[in-house]
């Protein structure tokens, strides 16, 4: 059972694992301790939505045809 | 036999640099809030990189590279043309001042059901409204997955402020995002249920 200091911890860690801030060593010790518990699951699948919430819905405008051009005949003089 | 330099070079702009041409785009786009600006940005990028690609070795970080000449050419070019000076409040001053390294803010209290309520547009419109230095790291981390010590060097600060940005950043955006939840209908119960509990 996962007690409010516990909770605390694990969010840290889990939100350096995101930004890869871990050690391997680190990162394996978090997911085996992930698994062992099922609120610590809910909370890394939590963290890992949001995250992606926010990489996938941030705009992305495009990169026209013209300006790689531009770019490479300039880059070519 | 050697190849000539300027072969070599042409290679390492096909394989190395251009391929990073679209996050480029996106963080100038961020940066610049105009899609005119972003392109010259992205262009001026390309430029720098073209002049100084000598310092580059090849087959090392070239996204990082590549980020940080574009932010210089943001700070240098397009904030002196437009006289923009970066506003920071005091709060922003506090908070740098104040902060804890190892604070490490993820995002676990926006709730899925958030996210369910958005268009889309909201993020974009959330991290443009965060000031620039705050943005920066938004962007660096949760949009292009850079770590703390890329980022670091982008944007020359130490590691310890990268993580106290990004620690304020994200409580902003969370913030915003639960704004815009609220204002779309949404309605986060959470801790409603303990307190009427409490009360009871």
């Amino acid at each position: 059972m996962t007690n409010r200091f516990d909770d605390q911890e694990m969010r840290n860690r889990v939100s350096l694992f995101f930004d890869k801030a871990l050690s391997k060593e680190d990162e394996q010790s978090l997911l085996t301790d992930v698994n062992q518990d099922p609120n610590f699951v809910k909370l890394f699948n939590q963290e890992k939505s949001a995250r992606e919430f926010i990489r996938s819905n941030v705009r992305r405008p495009s990169v026209s045809p013209d300006l790689i051009q531009n770019i490479r005949n300039a880059y070519r003089d | 036999m050697s190849r000539p330099a300027k072969t070599t070079n042409d290679e390492v702009f096909e394989s190395e640099l251009l391929p990073h041409i679209d996050a480029l785009k996106t963080f100038a786009f961020h940066l610049s809030y105009d899609e005119d600006d972003a392109n010259d940005l992205v262009q001026e990028t390309y430029m720098k990189a073209h002049r100084f690609i000598d310092k580059y070795e090849q087959g090392t970080n070239a996204k990082a590279w590549l980020f940080k000449i574009l932010k210089n050419a943001y700070i240098n070019e397009y904030r002196k043309k437009k006289k923009r000076p970066t506003r920071v409040d005091f709060e922003d001053i506090v908070s740098y001042h104040d902060s804890d390294d190892s604070r490490v803010p993820g995002y676990l209290d926006l709730r899925e059901e958030i996210f369910a309520s958005m268009m889309g547009d909201e993020v974009t419109i959330a991290i443009n409204s965060l000031p620039i230095d705050f943005r920066t790291v938004v962007l660096l981390c949760d949009v292009e997955g850079f770590t703390y010590e890329e980022i670091s060097k982008i944007i020359d600060v130490p590691i310890g402020t990268v993580r106290s940005r990004l620690f304020r950043a994200r409580n902003m955006l969370k913030e915003k995002l639960k704004r815009y939840a609220t204002n779309l209908g949404y309605e986060d119960k959470r801790g409603r249920a303990k307190k009427s509990s409490e009360e009871e």
